[in-house]
């Protein structure tokens, strides 16, 4: 089996139905000298609820093959689908509805809005996305409930621990109800204590609302919350564990 | 090691182009127009004392007997000292180019075949034998001597005809001559002075045969030969003459005149000041920008050990070679704007002063040292708060790529006492305008009222914010959310632009408020005293209302004609006041009782006072005087006349705008009898109710013949001509507003632009998350918007109290006038709504491109 047969769902159904699909992509950035291949030919599907952990180390392409599914980055080659829509030749309006719709992040240096509060920082997505009133505030309350931050909802972000900060990011990218959720080294800026912590968080959570979650990580222990794990080296995929 | 610092120090510089030059602006206009507006001020004024020199040669006494003639006879007296000095006898004349509008200038008459001043000119060289034809030419009374120069200016200024090469019609008092024109070569050197005098030269006796000056003199210069003690033969020459006649310094004059223009000088250098506070501001703005900015740069050198000190040095050299860069720029910059400004300047100054020809704009090395210190002094100021901000980085924060997060919530309640304390120091100057620190006190209250303002921004702009907030969210809720959230973050940042507009636009208020005061106080003034419907006064007047007069004579043929119903034969000449010059003036004080009206300062009736004056030695005093000699009704002034010196009771204090100089004005009987001076320098003529001017001016024109040259004039025209003076007298002030303004806008596009760059990777993330390029701009747009209201806000309130201290303090002490206290509504409302939009609109540039940076490009960014 090749690793781009093995980097396909296991299940024909599930393949009907993926999260997300990738297919022949490439991405080239230009350079001054030789252009830089970031991706070679990758085709991965994901599974609705699955846990995807992109493995590899600095360079390996894990943050340029999230930014793509995330939207943020275009493909030079190859097709994606989110949710069964293709979505690699959208408009940028079109991009930014999915985002707001279907998508969640979560980055490795958090970036919240450090002069927001905890509570703003979450509800910020339904706010962009045009969701106001008490049912917004409360949704983002119970989910910085669900990561044990319900006590400084109100403090700015800014005065928040590193691990409560990545708390506060886990928060945001769920709590506009997103089918898939990228997460970008989570744990990477994180003491060991609070990296076990914000994984079980995010495991926990995305498997109670049923949500796929892919994960860019070169760390074994947040690998290991993934169902399945996807190694990449110079933006090919070299294996499936 | 110390080039690695500077390197570091310096490569903001470079980096951040846009910024630096920003900076640049700021520091280098506020330098500019201080240098600027004083060099061009500096130049006016000088001419006094530049036309003194010109006018008095190598003299270093001038024996005169101001404000009467000399008599000729003196010079008998005089000649005792002819061992010891060379004396020039001298007459003056001001003249003016027949034609409309025509050039003025000087005609002296002086000893052409000794005078220094004409040999000055290059045409008689001392050394050299005397040329027959030069000779013969010089005692013709029919040859006019004219500067190269100005002969040029003459020909330049006149349409064609005017001034011929080898003829030139002028206008002297009411008659016209016809000289000849003999052209005079300049040395290079004497160029400046004579242009700087506009001096023409007739011989003596030719001149007072022309004009009717025989037996006269107007002074007598005096150069003492070498080894003569000047102090000696002044006191001695004192003993010799005797009685009033003065001894003096030939530029004494012309140094009162400049002491009298230095309040006009020190009301303009407050006012460029205050460009360069709005300049430090903008400074301070990007100077903490780049500290902000480089937070994990600096943070990295603290971890790695750098000592306080060379951190300092390494940020403070951005700011140092901002401060030079400025300071430079700035300094030349002012030398255009003072060439600019200095026809404005100098023809306020001409208007309200006496007639001058300003010098040349010259920078000296004290400009680059003044305009230097400026800069630099501009820069560490601004400085100042962004390396204690620097300071304060901890060395981990790069580490731990910690943001800075929104200040810290505490009460600024040091802040809001201080404003307080200031807000109460200007309002007692109001209440109190006249007290300790007289001269200051205007400074002072207009300095408070600007603390004011500027110590309430920040506290003001939280509050409005708060405010807001509850409409923005309504309005605009995720945008309107953002903007209250990114505003309240950065309120520091934001409240130094805030300051920066608030200053700017109340500079804008209080200015033009004082002109509208000013317009609106001068033009009831006007619509209550020029109550004459027709002025006649001698053509050759350039500016000063004692330049030129009529005969006495023509008092009754005018008073005849079927159009007039009454005249106000009405005499104006310069007097001395305990060594001070002002008008004094002789008006019919009958006329005036019936016909016309005089405002006085306590508001009573004045035709009881102007009764009591006539025939006895009474005097009406004008406010600007009475203010600055500490004069009141009931009081006395003491003047020196042909008769003797009398001493003149003042009846009433009466409210001038014309002069700040100051009026001292007696009954025309009086005035005859003691002075024995019966010429007119304006005739008022009352018409009859059925008489219209223009027929009234005709008969005035056919009464007086084509040989008489004056100008009528109707009361209309006089009230223009002094809304002109007015206009003329602020114009300066436009150019001051205009920088001010430019200088705030930049900080403002300046702070916007920089606080996008500081939140390009936040910015990034909100795409990321789903915000539009649209919902961004929008943010920014209402960031901007809650900036510009802050400062037009507290602007306005800061602008009243400001106005009020101009109009109420400052003026009343530097010019002695009372005013009524205007503002122009429709110009500080349309300025404000420009402001506003220039706000918003130069947040647009800088959120349009941060919105359209790729969010996974823009999270990247550092």
């Amino acid at each position: 089996m090749t690793a781009a047969e093995a980097a396909a769902p296991e299940s024909a159904a599930a393949s009907v139905a993926a999260a997300a699909r990738l297919e022949g992509i490439f991405k080239t950035y230009p350079a001054a000298g030789e252009d830089v291949h970031a991706l070679r030919d990758v085709s991965l599907t994901v599974a609705p609820g699955e846990i995807v952990a992109l493995l590899g180390r600095s360079g390996s392409g894990k943050t340029t093959l999230l930014n793509i599914l995330g939207t943020l980055d275009r493909p030079t080659a190859g097709s994606l689908s989110i949710a069964g829509q293709r979505v690699d030749g959208l408009a940028e309006r079109e991009l930014l509805k999915l985002r707001r719709e279907s998508l969640g992040f979560v980055f490795q240096f958090f970036h919240l809005l450090p002069y927001l509060s905890a509570l703003e920082n979450t509800v910020l997505p339904l706010w962009l996305a045009g969701v106001q009133g008490p049912a917004a505030m409360l949704r983002a309350r119970s989910l910085l409930a669900a990561v044990g931050l319900a006590d400084k909802a109100n403090r700015p972000a800014g005065r928040l621990s590193g691990g409560e900060m990545q708390r506060v990011a886990v928060a945001r990218a769920l709590v506009n109800s997103p089918a898939l959720v990228l997460a970008d080294e989570p744990t990477g800026n994180l003491d060991q204590a609070n990296a076990e912590t914000v994984l079980d968080l995010l495991r926990g959570l995305v498997r109670e609302r049923g949500v796929t979650l892919v994960l860019a990580t070169h760390s074994d222990a947040a690998a290991r919350i993934a169902d399945r794990r996807i190694r990449l080296v110079d933006g090919r995929i070299t294996g499936i564990d | 090691m110390f080039e690695q610092v500077v390197a570091l120090g310096l490569r903001p510089l470079r980096r951040h182009l846009g910024r630096t030059f920003v900076t640049l602006v700021g520091v280098a206009a506020g330098v500019a127009v201080s240098i600027g507006i004083d060099l061009a001020a500096h130049a006016s004024i000088r001419s006094f004392s530049e036309s003194a020199r010109a006018v008095s040669g190598r003299a270093a006494l001038r024996v005169h007997h101001r404000p009467l003639a000399l008599p000729e006879s003196s010079l008998m007296r005089l000649a005792l000292f002819q061992d010891r000095a060379a004396l020039h006898p001298t007459l003056e004349v001001v003249a003016r180019a027949h034609a409309s509008n025509g050039t003025a200038f000087t005609i002296l008459g002086v000893d052409l075949l000794t005078d220094p001043r004409y040999a000055a000119t290059g045409a008689a060289a001392p050394d050299a034998p005397p040329d027959l034809e030069s000779v013969r030419s010089i005692f013709d009374s029919g040859t006019l001597l004219v500067p190269e120069g100005l002969a040029e200016r003459l020909r330049n200024a006149s349409p064609p005809g005017a001034a011929r090469d080898d003829s030139l019609s002028v206008i002297v008092g009411t008659r016209r001559y016809r000289f000849r024109l003999a052209l005079v070569p300049e040395r290079a050197a004497d160029r400046k002075l004579t242009a700087a005098a506009a001096v023409a030269f007739l011989d003596i006796a030719p001149f007072q045969e022309r004009f009717g000056r025989q037996g006269e003199l107007d002074w007598v210069d005096v150069e003492p030969k070498p080894g003569v003690d000047r102090e000696q033969l002044r006191s001695q020459l004192a003993a010799a003459l005797g009685g009033d006649i003065r001894v003096e310094p030939p530029e004494e004059r012309a140094l009162q005149m400049e002491r009298m223009l230095d309040s006009y000088r020190r009301n303009l250098r407050a006012l460029t000041l205050v460009s360069l506070i709005v300049g430090v501001l903008l400074a301070y703005n990007a100077l903490l920008s780049s500290v902000l900015q480089r937070r994990g740069e600096i943070s990295l050198l603290r971890a790695l050990g750098i000592s306080g000190p060379l951190l300092a040095f390494l940020l403070g050299l951005e700011a140092l070679v901002i401060g030079l860069a400025g300071g430079v720029a700035g300094v030349l910059l002012g030398l255009v704007l003072a060439r600019g400004s200095l026809g404005v300047v100098s023809r306020t100054v001409s208007e309200l002063y006496g007639r001058i020809a300003p010098g040349a704009v010259t920078l000296t090395l004290e400009h680059w040292i003044v305009g230097l210190c400026l800069g630099l002094g501009a820069a560490v100021l601004a400085a100042a708060g962004p390396l204690r901000e620097a300071m304060r980085i901890r060395p981990l924060e790069f580490l731990r790529d910690e943001h800075p997060g929104a200040p810290p919530e505490r009460p600024p309640w040091g802040r809001l006492i201080a404003a307080a304390l200031a807000a109460a120091l200007a309002l007692y100057l109001l209440w109190r305008p006249d007290g300790w620190g007289t001269g200051a006190r205007g400074y002072i209250g207009a300095a408070a009222a600007l603390l004011m303002g500027s110590l309430l921004a920040g506290p003001f702009f939280t509050f409005l914010t708060r405010l807001l907030a509850p409409i923005f969210a309504r309005i605009s809720p995720p945008a309107g959310r953002l903007a209250i959230a990114t505003a309240m973050a950065a309120r520091r940042r934001l409240g130094v632009s805030v300051a920066a507009l608030l200053l700017a636009y109340a500079i804008v208020w209080g200015m033009a408020s004082l002109v509208e005061s000013f317009r609106v106080t001068v033009d009831t003034w006007a619509g209550a005293t020029l109550r004459a419907d027709l002025w006649v006064t001698p053509q050759s007047r350039a500016g000063s209302p004692t330049e030129g007069t009529m005969p006495a004579a023509w008092r009754a043929p005018l008073a005849a004609l079927p159009e007039v119903l009454d005249v106000d034969a009405f005499r104006v000449r310069e007097t001395l006041l305990d060594g001070e010059i002002c008008f004094l003036g002789a008006g019919e004080t009958r006329v005036l009782a019936k016909h016309g009206y005089l405002p006085l300062v306590d508001g009573s009736d004045p035709r009881p006072h102007l009764a009591r004056t006539a025939g006895g030695r009474n005097a009406f005093i004008s406010e600007p005087l009475a203010r600055r000699r500490h004069l009141a009704s009931g009081d006395s002034v003491a003047l020196d006349t042909p008769t003797g010196r009398h001493r003149y009771a003042i009846i009433a204090v009466y409210r001038d705008y014309a002069s700040d100089r100051g009026y001292i004005v007696l009954d025309r009987e009086t005035y005859l009898a003691d002075f024995r001076d019966s010429l007119v320098s304006t005739y008022a003529l009352y018409l009859r109710p059925d008489v219209t001017p223009e027929r009234a001016s005709a008969a005035v024109s056919a009464l007086l013949g084509p040989e008489e040259f004056v100008r009528v004039t109707d009361t209309k025209t006089i009230r223009q001509e002094v809304r002109r003076v007015l206009h003329n007298t602020f114009a300066v002030t436009d150019a001051l507003e205009l920088v001010a303004v430019i200088v705030a806008l930049l900080s403002v596009l300046g702070t916007l632009a920089a606080l996008v760059l500081e939140r390009t990777r936040e910015i990034g993330v909100l795409r990321a998350i789903g915000a539009s390029q649209g919902q961004i701009t929008k943010a920014l747009l209402l960031e901007g918007a809650l900036l510009a209201a802050a400062g037009l806000l507290l602007g306005a309130l800061t602008g009243a109290l400001l106005s009020a201290v101009l109009v109420h303090v400052l003026n009343r002490e530097s010019f002695g006038w009372t005013l009524t206290l205007a503002t122009p509504w429709r110009r500080t409302l349309l300025l404000a709504a420009f402001l506003f939009v220039a706000a918003l609109l130069a947040a647009v540039p800088p959120a349009r491109r941060a919105a359209s940076i790729p969010p996974r490009e823009a999270m990247s960014r550092a």
